[in-house]
């Protein structure tokens, strides 16, 4: 299959919260790479999809209330 | 790592409303202050000629070297500025430009032949065949790719086209599209959507994924959806094929079965708005039934009536994502913020909107003056003509990126669910253009 789009999924959590040092450790150890503004941390990747991220988030153990993820697929190329 | 985060000057949305309302805000205030020569100059149309007197394509005043030059210039200028922001390399850019310009002034020249123009045999099917035919026999340099922006050029044409539509026309045909749009956006939805995942036991995020595409607006409603549900990249791939293909297909089979069907120009647009499932596909169908109304209906139905609702069915998409697929898997749910909706609506639909509420006020207020037929001659004029070139770098750029091998092997069950929805869709959407609403449609 020619795979037509290229994505990016984007998990946020606060850097107070209970499960902070766990979640970063799961997203640092998935190859996400990390943006801190405040108290707000971001990260993102391009190669963990958002389904992979979150079952393995699960098995760390974090609940799912602890953060945010989004993902957005982008068009390769300029097609309709 | 802000480089995957993007920001609302790197989206295509925002150029194309920058490059369409400033472009309709300049032309208007050239027009107020009586330098209307100055947007005539970026106005080029080739004059009607027949048999091997192409040389007469150039005789109107439309058409001269220094009206082609102006035209490229002005593109040029602000494509590349928006390509710097979408972060291409701006050689590239403008080396692909200046070659999808020089077909697009080909195809123009050809559109403007008496015998194409009989067969009504438009410029925009002209750009379109060509693509296919070079995307598809030649393997193309990488400096064109950066070009082939589709989605940019329709964006930008859709928000000039919001000048040529009254804001009061777009007021009272609103609820009458979104009324037909929605009743065929839910059943196509559902039955593409029960077909992959109940006869054909596909995957819910495929399966709405799938019915995203052939319901709400093509390959950026699956996009959407795609990413509001979380579908597999490999799942999205396969949605976005099948929009392509059976949108080529719509592209030729539409406006011809609205000729055999002897439907009025209103009602075919109102059909192809409805039936057909991209944007930029259905800007090329709806050009080969020839009238600026089945333009009006088609817009009205397919940006009114589908392309702002995409937000709610992510919304909607992401809600059931979390709280039904994701807890059969992982028992647990998530929160879905409703800005979601907002995150996922195409903006460059408020510059359609903007567009046509501009000039429609300017209209408003140089009626005191007697001089709205004057404005709407010259500016709206010359607003459709840089309308038409836009859509023709639109379909030069769908046929020179649409590679029929590469959209193959998409396996047969997606294949049959999504048919099953255009076996619905289409007969559906006439019934509603030419039955129940004809009288609407026809009225335009």
């Amino acid at each position: 299959m020619n795979i037509v789009v290229i994505f990016v999924t984007k998990v946020e959590f606060c850097s107070l919260c209970r499960y902070a040092d766990e979640i970063e450790k799961v997203v640092v150890d998935s190859s996400f790479k990390l943006c801190k503004s405040g108290n707000k941390i971001t990260a993102y990747s391009s190669t963990i999809d958002a389904q992979e991220i979150k079952a393995t988030l699960k098995l760390a153990g974090v609940p799912a209330s602890e953060y945010k993820i989004s993902m957005d697929y982008i068009r390769k190329w300029g097609m309709m | 790592m802000d480089s995957l985060d993007i920001k609302w000057y790197q989206k295509e949305d925002s150029w194309a409303i920058l490059i369409g309302l400033g472009t309709i805000f300049l032309f208007s205030i050239c027009y107020v202050l009586g330098i209307g020569d100055l947007y005539n100059t970026v106005v080029v149309k080739f004059a009607s000629w027949t048999g091997g007197d192409i040389a007469s394509a150039f005789y109107g005043k439309s058409a001269t070297i220094s009206h082609i030059v102006a035209l490229y210039l002005f593109f040029a200028v602000l494509f590349t500025i928006a390509g710097h922001f979408f972060r291409f390399k701006a050689g590239s850019f403008l080396a692909g430009f200046s070659f999808i310009y020089a077909l697009s002034l080909g195809v123009n020249v050809l559109a403007a032949n008496k015998l194409m123009k009989d067969m009504q045999f438009e410029a925009v099917f002209i750009a379109l065949l060509l693509g296919l035919l070079i995307g598809n026999t030649k393997v193309l340099p990488q400096w064109l790719h950066s070009a082939l922006r589709t989605e940019f050029y329709v964006k930008t044409g859709v928000v000039f086209m919001g000048a040529t539509l009254p804001l009061t026309l777009i007021l009272s045909a609103g609820p009458v599209a979104i009324a037909q749009a929605t009743i065929v956006a839910v059943t196509t939805f559902f039955t593409i959507y029960f077909a992959a995942t109940k006869l054909f036991h596909l995957d819910p995020r495929f399966g709405a994924t799938l019915g995203a595409g052939g319901s709400i607006c093509g390959v950026s409603a699956s996009i959407a959806i795609g990413s509001s549900c979380r579908a597999k990249q490999e799942h999205v791939s396969v949605a976005i094929t099948l929009v392509i293909l059976w949108a080529v297909i719509m592209i030729f089979a539409l406006p011809l079965a609205a000729r055999v069907l002897e439907m009025t120009p209103g009602t075919a647009g109102a059909w192809i708005g409805t039936s057909e499932f991209a944007d930029a596909a259905g800007f090329a169908a709806v050009s080969g039934i020839g009238s600026e109304a089945a333009i009006q209906a088609f817009t009205l139905m397919k940006v009114i009536g589908r392309d702002i609702f995409v937000g709610i069915w992510a919304f909607v998409a992401a809600v059931l994502s979390v709280t039904i697929w994701d807890k059969a898997s992982l028992k647990e749910s998530e929160k879905v913020s409703v800005g979601e909706i907002w995150h996922r609506f195409p903006k460059f639909v408020i510059g359609f909107a903007l567009a046509s509420a501009i000039v429609s006020s300017v209209i408003v207020m140089l009626q005191a003056q007697g001089l709205e037929a004057a404005y709407s001659k010259e500016v709206i004029g010359s607003i459709k003509n840089l309308r038409g070139w836009a859509f023709t770098w639109t379909f030069l750029s769908i046929g020179m990126t649409t590679r029929f091998k590469e959209l193959s092997a998409v396996g047969w069950k997606p294949l049959a669910a999504f048919t099953v929805g255009v076996i619905v869709n289409v007969p559906l959407g006439y019934l509603l253009s030419n039955v129940i609403f004809a009288d609407f449609w026809n009225a335009l």
